[in-house]
């Protein structure tokens, strides 16, 4: 998967998130767990994993 | 993911370079051989990680970038807590982005010994006392 095809998992992610209340923080857990396993196989396959993973992470909305 | 437009001389090894399909990671600069008579100029590029070449914009030589930071969506309230949450901070270390309303990264944080860390903004005041609700 290319970079552009990430982002649009990202983006998938990210509308969950948003349309989660603020303080579903199960639910929100359980996506940022999705994200950070779905980071952690595109930083595996990229030249720059640490770039990749934190990017990616990013365009879920999840930084820190 | 905010974006900007950055001169492709200030594009560094991986930069985010938002593309129409998404983002992608600046790799390596490179450069069109142009002609030897000189009359085609050498064109400057950035290969991302996927192999892909970005020109900049041949007007203002620039590329667009992203820019990770904090969301507004980030912040919420406690439940019978007076102040916001922020939702993707790591309890005991600083959180990494932007304030969404200074847009500068200038946060302070402090460890309060339980899953929730305080956070305060050093810039804007507004959101001096964060709690993070956010437990890893």
């Amino acid at each position: 998967m290319t970079g552009a095809e990430y982002t649009r998992v990202a983006r998938k992610i990210k509308e969950r998130l948003d349309a989660l209340d603020a303080d579903n923080t199960d639910g929100r857990e359980a996506l940022r767990d999705v994200a950070v396993t779905v980071a952690d196989i595109y930083a595996g396959t990229n030249r720059m994993p640490d770039t990749a993973r934190r990017a990616f992470l990013a365009y879920c909305g999840i930084t820190g | 993911m905010d974006t900007t437009h950055a001169a492709y001389e200030s594009i560094k090894v991986g930069t985010l370079l938002q593309t129409a399909g998404g983002f992608v990671i600046a790799d390596t600069l490179s450069a069109t051989p142009g002609s030897r008579d000189g009359r085609v100029k050498p064109a400057p590029f950035w290969y991302d990680t996927d192999g892909g070449r970005h020109f900049p914009n041949p007007t203002d030589g620039t590329l667009v970038i992203g820019l990770p930071g904090f969301r507004v969506r980030e912040y919420g309230q406690v439940p019978g807590r007076m102040g916001h949450v922020l939702l993707n901070a790591v309890p005991g270390s600083p959180p990494q982005g932007l304030c969404p309303a200074s847009r500068n990264a200038a946060l302070t944080v402090w460890s309060s010994g339980k899953a929730l860390t305080g956070v305060s903004c050093s810039v804007c005041r507004r959101m001096a006392g964060l709690v993070c609700a956010v437990r890893r």
